[in-house]
């Protein structure tokens, strides 16, 4: 009676060994796999065409296209309303990407290479005119090596 | 006394406190989980020309200058000097439309290996999602190469431009 008692005060020992394994392994593939050339940010709102392409996206101004807004570098420049039905230019855009250019042409003139890239990361269904617009804004402002962010799927064989 | 002392502590299995370690785990693991990203982003470039004013000079020597056409409805190939190459294709939402583009596309090709530029001429309400669909049928094809398949390229540079309004089109008498 004194035994069985005494056997039950004792905290059962828990085998945690397979789940720390479990969890090291975790831990060190999702640290690498987070590590890995964060360059373009999350789009919570945007959603993105989907494509074969295969080139990774470098460092560059980020101009993205919303179902109602503009935005360059993550800050609002523009919204639907600012877009003119007549006109080929969004002249917000241009106003802010011309800021941009300049801030980016002081540095050397390697740098000044890759001040003329700019990535375009549009809503999957925005029209081709207001694509259009935006990049004509583009290569108005001095950008001229345009780029579209996609996200990857995987090539179906048929 | 030093046999006594060794028994004592074999019998146990000696207990390292991995309690803290625990805690440390239990944090990264649903914090990383979260920042994870699985879908992966990459880009597909344009080969803008260098300005919208100056007009490109036509080469005289360039055998062969592609343009595809993508309307509502319907799609076409065309060169710029011959006029029109291939059937029209009807627009389908089942992808059959970017399989017999991308078949003729690999027909002209295979006559003009060294081509690498071609011309997508959008109408204006096309959806981006159309645009990259019909960008990536250009830019290559999925072929089989000692069974395996393989990404094979067909004009990588692609230029983007405006269509031709279809009224235009039927006041020329549907010329280009």
């Amino acid at each position: 009676m004194e035994r069985n008692h005494k056997r039950q005060g004792q905290i059962p020992g828990l085998n945690l060994v397979s789940l720390m394994d479990i969890f090291t392994i975790l831990v060190f593939f999702l640290l690498v796999n987070s590590s890995d050339g964060e360059v373009l940010p999350t789009t919570r709102n945007i959603e993105l065409p989907e494509s074969i392409a295969e080139q990774k996206p470098r460092q560059n101004i980020v101009v993205m296209i919303s179902g109602t807004d503009i935005l360059v570098q993550g800050s609002r420049v523009a919204t639907m309303s600012d877009v003119r039905e007549n006109s080929d230019y969004i002249d917000p855009l241009i106003n802010t990407l011309k800021i941009q250019h300049a801030k980016h042409l002081l540095p050397t003139t390697s740098e000044k290479q890759a001040a003329q890239e700019i990535t375009i990361m549009g809503s999957k269904d925005i029209p081709y005119k207001l694509l259009k617009k935006v990049m004509r804004s583009c290569t108005e402002a001095g950008y001229e090596r345009i780029s579209l962010a996609v996200l990857q799927k995987a090539a179906q064989d048929s | 006394m030093r046999r006594r002392w060794r028994r004592k502590h074999l019998a146990q299995a000696p207990e390292i406190n991995i309690t803290a370690f625990m805690n440390l785990m239990v944090i990264l693991v649903p914090f990383l989980l979260l920042t994870a990203v699985f879908s992966r982003i990459t880009i597909l470039e344009l080969d803008v020309p260098k300005s919208s004013n100056t007009s490109i000079p036509l080469k005289e020597e360039q055998p062969l200058i592609l343009e595809v056409t993508v309307r509502e409805k319907s799609i076409q190939v065309d060169d710029q000097k011959l006029g029109r190459i291939g059937d029209y294709i009807n627009a389908t939402t089942d992808g059959s439309d970017m399989k017999s583009l991308s078949s003729l596309l690999q027909q002209i090709k295979a006559r003009h290996p060294d081509k690498t530029d071609i011309t997508l001429l959008l109408e204006m309400d096309i959806p981006y999602e159309r645009l990259v669909e019909v960008m990536d049928t250009l830019r290559v094809v999925r072929v089989e190469q000692n069974n395996e398949m393989v990404n094979a390229e067909l004009f990588p540079a692609i230029s983007i431009g405006d269509a031709e309004s279809l009224d235009l089109l039927s006041d020329n008498g549907g010329q280009l």
